[in-house]
């Protein structure tokens, strides 16, 4: 199996960042709903 | 339409049907032809990923989601980033070092042949039928809202399709899907720009986002639980996993956009090219919707988007009446619009207050009329879809509201590069469903079952013709579809009936490695049994259908372990 087959290392970290940009999303769309409903 | 808008449209269609031909590299081979040899990058994978999902019927759908109900659409899609790395993680790895063609080729190898043709047919039947509708759909808004003949709006729409992906196959569908989303998101950004341009002068772009706050059309989360309601947090991200990890996992169409990338990792970065962009792209979709509502505020809409009644109304006794209410409509307007422009001027919060009630006072009386004008079409025409509501906005009006604004407020020029990138979601998509019908009737059924021995050529040949009557069976779907307007539920009820299912086969191949064949084709049957009980029997049928799919799962997995232990064959 070549090294591109078997998975790299950054997956992890790309994982770890979808996460965590899908929180910012979610924080972003309540903070954008808190801004213009007030 | 002005003679630039045509040129525009007409030079699109040039420039993707040229595009998708001139994508002949190793066509000449299986390999070439449905995978790309396996050869694509990710960033081409992953935006004919997000092509291939984004069909027009999504585009004006959502904007029309936005005018009329506000953000709270986007909910839907707050599981996909989670099923993107579960499927990286998971199927993406196995897919590829199996060296399948098709997600059902895989089934075979892990259970049996019975599984593989079973899981085949019943995407064959759903996805053929579907393909139908997502060409039917647009076919009709264009041609209400252009004026154009019906037939030839859908032969405008599947013809070229059809040419680009019989000939050059997966690489055609793959690069036009890379120029067909650069149309889609310049078309939509010019529409926001001339929707903020369009705001009165003395109206910022924040005053005109705290109106469309005080008429609800901010409200993206909704925290708390219903299982009827499809559009709330927990659905979305809860039962939203399930659907996406079924579709994105289970469903050719897309399992084959994936499985032309270079490498495992390639393939992992076109899924989470979604998983990080899919959301706030549907939040642009969603946000151009709501300025739309805003441009609204300010500008008078028609009382009735959708003008497919209009012949019927002029005909009938009612005509009067109806007429007598687009003036009352009118004067209604005017009301609204004053104060729609107190409530952007008011500046202390007591003011807002005031302003704010007078403001919903105005819009109630602005639905009051349309409801009344919804049903007067729906008591001469005999349609009940006007009898529902979407959000404030009569059903039969969401899909009109954008191709509306489209078609009476933007510059020219703007206006044919629109309809393009309406022309672009519907033939992204039609694409994509076409090359992997194609792919799953030569090599799950033709290549499998009926002709095992045939050459390379001959194959070649059998995915050139598929492709074609797939197409052509797409068109005549769609012209039947678009004169029973339930079919197009019906269709997306099918797919929803049998995709969780799906989905606990594969959950079955990967994680319990007792499972049998039989456990497995059991086990899908009483999946799709369960489900499509639960989604037609009275008590259950209010049960939103995000929720469809983790009981097909929970299902198929629970009788497959079972029958895989009663059937499996004992050790010596």
């Amino acid at each position: 199996m070549s090294s591109s087959e078997s998975g790299d290392s950054r997956m992890p970290r790309l994982y770890t960042l979808v996460f965590i940009v899908e929180a910012l999303v979610i924080v972003a769309l309540w903070a954008f709903e808190r801004a213009f409903t007030r | 339409m002005h003679l630039l808008d045509w040129l525009v449209v007409a030079a699109y269609l040039v420039w993707i049907v040229y595009d998708g031909l001139k994508r002949t590299k190793a066509t000449d081979e299986m390999e070439g032809y449905f995978l790309a040899k396996r050869s694509l990058p990710w960033w081409a994978v992953g935006l004919s990923v997000m092509a291939t999902q984004l069909s027009a019927i999504t585009l004006v759908g959502t904007t029309g989601q936005g005018y009329a109900d506000g953000m709270r659409f986007i909910q839907f899609y707050l599981g996909l980033p989670i099923a993107m790395v579960i499927l990286s993680v998971t199927l993406v790895p196995f897919f590829y070092r199996a060296k399948v063609y098709t997600a059902y080729e895989y089934l075979e190898r892990r259970f049996d042949l019975k599984t593989r043709t079973l899981a085949s047919v019943l995407f064959l039947c759903s996805r053929g039928l579907s393909c139908g509708v997502i060409i039917a759909a647009p076919a009709v808004i264009l041609s209400i809202i252009l004026g154009w003949n019906l037939t030839i709006t859908i032969l405008a729409i599947g013809v070229p399709t059809i040419l680009y992906t019989m000939v050059g196959g997966v690489q055609a569908v793959t690069w036009t899907d890379v120029k067909q989303m650069a149309v889609i998101v310049g078309g939509l950004i010019a529409a926001v720009v001339v929707l903020i341009v369009g705001l009165p002068g003395d109206v910022s772009v924040g005053e005109a986002l705290h109106v469309a706050g005080s008429a609800g059309r901010l409200n993206a989360l909704d925290f708390h639980f219903a299982w009827g309601e499809t559009y709330t947090f927990w659905s979305g991200l809860l039962g939203g996993v399930f659907l996406m990890l079924s579709y994105f996992g289970c469903d050719q169409s897309q399992v084959q956009r994936y499985l032309t990338a270079k490498s495992i990792d390639e393939g992992r970065h076109s899924l989470l090219m979604s998983a990080f962009f899919k959301i706030p792209l549907q939040a642009l979709v969603l946000l151009t919707g709501v300025l739309v509502f805003v441009f609204y505020l300010f500008n008078q809409p028609p009382m009735l988007f959708n003008t497919a009644h209009a012949k019927d109304i002029e005909q009938s006794s009612r005509r009067g009446e109806y007429h007598a209410l687009e003036a009352e409509f009118a004067q209604a307007f005017e009301a609204r619009r004053q104060a729609t422009s107190a409530l952007a001027d008011a500046g202390t919060p007591a003011a807002r207050e005031a302003a704010r009630e007078t403001f919903r006072t105005a819009t109630g009386e602005l639905r009051g009329i349309r409801s009344r004008a919804a049903a007067l079409v729906r008591d001469v025409t005999h349609d009940d879809s006007y009898g529902g509501l979407t959000g404030d906005t009569p059903t039969p009006d969401v899909n009109y509201v954008f191709p509306t604004f489209i078609t009476t407020k933007m510059p020219i020029g703007l206006v044919g590069l629109m309809i393009a990138a309406i022309f672009a979601a519907a033939m992204s998509s039609i694409a994509a469903e076409l090359n992997s019908l194609a792919t799953s009737s030569v090599i799950d059924i033709y290549r499998r079952l009926l002709r095992p021995e045939a050459t390379e050529s001959h194959y070649l040949m059998v995915s050139r013709v598929a492709t074609g009557v797939w197409g052509l069976l797409a068109c005549i779907v769609a012209s039947f579809a678009v004169g029973l307007g339930s079919l197009i539920e019906v269709v997306n009820r099918f797919g929803s009936i049998f995709y969780g299912s799906l989905l606990g086969v594969f959950v079955l191949a990967l994680t319990f490695r007792r499972t049998t064949g039989t456990g497995a084709f059991v086990g899908l049957l009483a999946g799709i049994t369960t489900v499509l009980i639960f989604a037609f029997h009275p008590a259950t049928r209010g049960v939103s259908y995000l929720w469809h799919n983790p009981l097909g799962v929970a299902v198929v997995v629970v009788v497959g372990i079972a029958v895989s232990l009663v059937t499996r064959p004992r050790m010596a």
